[in-house]
């Protein structure tokens, strides 16, 4: 057990509303404005230091908006929902500057290359049903779309944009965006539900139907199945130096050490102390701390390599639904079920 | 999620296309207007859906466990019902509707194995349409149509203006061999009193016999035929299928009937089940039963999909006399089996 004296204490600096059940949170690239979605389809955009909310876009989706994804100038917010359409807003005067359809019953994933991919800038990828199509910074689309097999379950790309992988229950597909082409494809024999390539890009995790998480070694080929989880691993959050990835799926915290060889044989680090499933993950962008968050509201900060590996502990009333560091890693924004948007920092 | 709640109730509407899935549907939506109702479709189907809350997705397998047929799932199900359960203001229920290739067992076993399925959902009933004047054709050339009949609770045998009466027997009868535990309405246009396909609590344990009573009925009805008394399972399909000439072909999809007095073995019964699921299980679709085991008081219910067995001690017998009642149904059953299997559970 920790002895609570010694935790950090940590500050409740600033919350917001939304009025229902929050699915994404987004910090812009400067981190000076956030950005938070709900099932009920409202989008609000935050100003980060004061907590004022610049923007509330009321139904920026009808039945829910289910991603946001900040243009890198971050400038522009583009989200997508249950409504089957994906936006772009201006963040400076709230006014859509784009609004498409995007193919599918529902668009559930954006990600924006954080690289320009050739002469056509910055893009976006956007994921609906079986599709995925790429956008331009101005919200035109760009080249042909793609089509999966199966519903596309995660989106990202790979080293800020030279690559771009896509998850489908049966596989990983790396495209290349310029051409479409497939550059390599994993195949899994355990249906896939998300994915969490390493920054270096050397590491493809997937958490999986049977609770249990795959990992490959893009650079050799090697795999390994981790089972014995409590229930899915939705949660998977890399360290920026690609040694550490946290792993959710019950209410313990397992933390696995991808250094050299990779985590075959390896016990990981457990962090105990969440008495609820464990919901939300996330790494400081520029340090070691880790946040999780779990489903009766309880929240921790850890530094799971330190020996005493709990930093701080917090609370907010219903389920914690996600948890992101602003990019300066100073500030914790955490969502929850009710609506909650709660900013943290830690002492 | 929010707070620990009573599950939503699902119903599921399987049937050929054309069958008149959608009229239900539509039906039901109609009249419970007001209720918050969400709709899962698989096809777009002959008839529109005037509804706000339809989903449309792709019917999607998730593979577990080297594909086994008992660990198939249906993915496009979790995942739509897992951003639904999201919503602070809950569905009364969920409707969907399958295609019409659609094998209901993966749809069944996603309400059983999913944790997080579980946890807000709970399957309520497959609710089959047939066809009254094509289904004759379907069964013969469609698996999956036998298929959706055999997993059935509840079966409408609709368009029945479109037939004559000694058709529709003939059909009914047919069915019947195939699942005896349905209810089965005769139906035009899908018109029936919608407390008869939703809320069945088909997969309740609760009301395991509830669907008893037709069951033993066609038991009894035969045991008296057969002048027979020898109370070691009974099976009265076979004793139907004999009454039935005209019937050229044997049915893959079949059940089996056993009906028992005499108390089991509690070990001698769990290593028959256990085997018989863990080698039969893919054939297997539905089984009930509620038997009476040696030394206990409480009656022993039961109800399974495939591999997946529920069983647990519901009341006591009381007055009632103890005996065995179990029905399989399933492909290729064997009888001979099945009956051995039991009657070498049977406590000495």
């Amino acid at each position: 057990m920790i002895a609570s004296s010694n935790l950090r204490p940590i500050n409740f600096v600033w919350h917001g509303k939304l009025d229902d059940f929050n699915t994404s949170l987004a910090w812009s690239q400067d981190g000076k404005q956030l950005a938070a979605a709900s099932v009920s389809g409202q989008v609000a955009i935050y100003d980060a230091s004061a907590g004022r909310a610049l923007h509330l876009f009321e139904q920026a989706h009808a039945d829910g908006c289910d991603a946001l994804a900040w243009r890198p100038d971050g400038k522009a917010l583009a989200t997508a929902g249950r409504d089957g359409t994906w936006k772009l807003w201006d963040a400076t005067d709230g006014k859509i500057l784009a609004e498409h359809e995007a193919g599918a019953m529902w668009a559930e994933h954006l990600a924006w290359s954080s690289k320009p991919i050739g002469e056509r800038g910055h893009l976006l990828a956007l994921g609906a049903g079986n599709q995925v199509a790429l956008w331009n910074e101005k919200g035109e689309r760009t080249g042909d779309g793609l089509k999966f097999t199966k519903t596309v379950a995660e989106l990202a790309w790979i080293l800020g944009g030279g690559t771009l992988a896509v998850a489908i229950s049966t596989g990983v597909s790396l495209r290349d965006p310029l051409t479409g082409r497939e550059e390599r494809a994993f195949h899994a024999r355990e249906a896939i539900l998300n994915m969490a390539f390493s920054p270096s890009g050397k590491w493809l995790m997937t958490g999986n139907q049977d609770c249990s998480v795959h990992v490959w070694n893009t650079d050799n080929g090697g795999e390994m199945h981790m089972r014995g989880y409590a229930a899915k691993v939705r949660q998977l959050a890399w360290h920026r130096g690609s040694r550490w990835l946290a792993a959710g799926g019950g209410e313990v915290i397992s933390v696995w050490d991808c250094s050299g060889r990779g985590p075959e044989g390896r016990t990981p680090l457990m962090l105990e102390w969440h008495t609820d499933q464990v919901s939300a993950l996330h790494y400081q962008p520029e340090g070691d701390w880790l946040a999780s968050g779990a489903r009766d509201g309880s929240i921790a900060v850890w530094s799971p390599t330190q020996r005493q590996n709990q930093i701080s502990r917090a609370k907010i009333s219903s389920g914690v639904t996600r948890v992101a560091w602003s990019p300066d890693g100073k500030l914790l924004a955490v969502t929850g079920e009710c609506g909650e948007v709660q900013v943290l920092a830690v002492e | 999620m929010n707070s620990p709640s009573t599950p939503i109730p699902v119903t599921v509407i399987t049937g050929f296309l054309g069958a008149g899935k959608t009229t239900l549907l539509n039906r039901i939506l109609t009249e419970n207007h007001g209720k918050r109702i969400a709709v899962i479709e698989n096809e777009f189907g002959e008839v529109g859906v005037d509804h706000q809350l339809v989903i449309q997705s792709d019917e999607e397998i998730f593979e577990l466990n080297n594909g086994c047929i008992c660990c198939r799932v249906r993915g496009d199900l979790i995942r739509i019902l897992g951003k639904l359960r999201q919503r602070r203001d809950k569905f009364d229920s969920v409707l969907i509707e399958t295609t019409g290739m659609a094998d209901p067992g993966p749809v069944a076993q996603t309400f059983f194995t999913d944790e997080e399925v579980k946890e807000s959902f709970v399957l309520d009933g497959i609710v089959t349409v047939v066809d009254a004047k094509h289904v004759g054709l379907h069964f013969d050339d469609t698996r999956e149509v036998r298929e959706q009949v055999g997993f059935a609770d509840v079966i409408l045998l609709n368009k029945t203006d479109l037939v004559t009466r000694a058709e529709l027997e003939k059909t009914e009868a047919r069915i019947r061999k195939m699942n005896p535990m349905a209810k089965v309405y005769e139906t035009e246009n899908a018109a029936i009193d919608l407390t008869k396909v939703l809320n069945v609590g088909g997969f309740d344990l609760k009301r395991a016999l509830e669907l008893e009573p037709d069951f033993l009925k066609d038991a009894e009805h035969d045991h008296d035929h057969e002048h027979d008394h020898d109370h070691e399972g009974e099976d009265h399909h076979e004793h139907e299928h004999e009454e039935e000439h005209d019937h050229h072909h044997d049915e893959d999809v079949t059940s089996v009937g056993i009906r028992s007095p005499g108390d089991l073995d509690e070990k001698k019964l769990s290593d028959w089940l256990g085997t018989l699921l863990r080698t039969k299980g893919q054939d297997i679709f539905r089984m009930k039963g509620v038997l009476a085991v040696k030394g206990r008081e409480m009656r022993f219910v039961f109800q399974g999909v495939h591999m997946l067995m529920d069983g647990r001690p519901d009341r006591p017998w009381g007055a009632e006399p103890r005996q065995n009642t179990l029905v399989f149904i399933g492909r290729n059953l064997d009888r001979q089996e099945l009956n051995e299997g039991f009657r070498s559970c049977l406590a000495d």
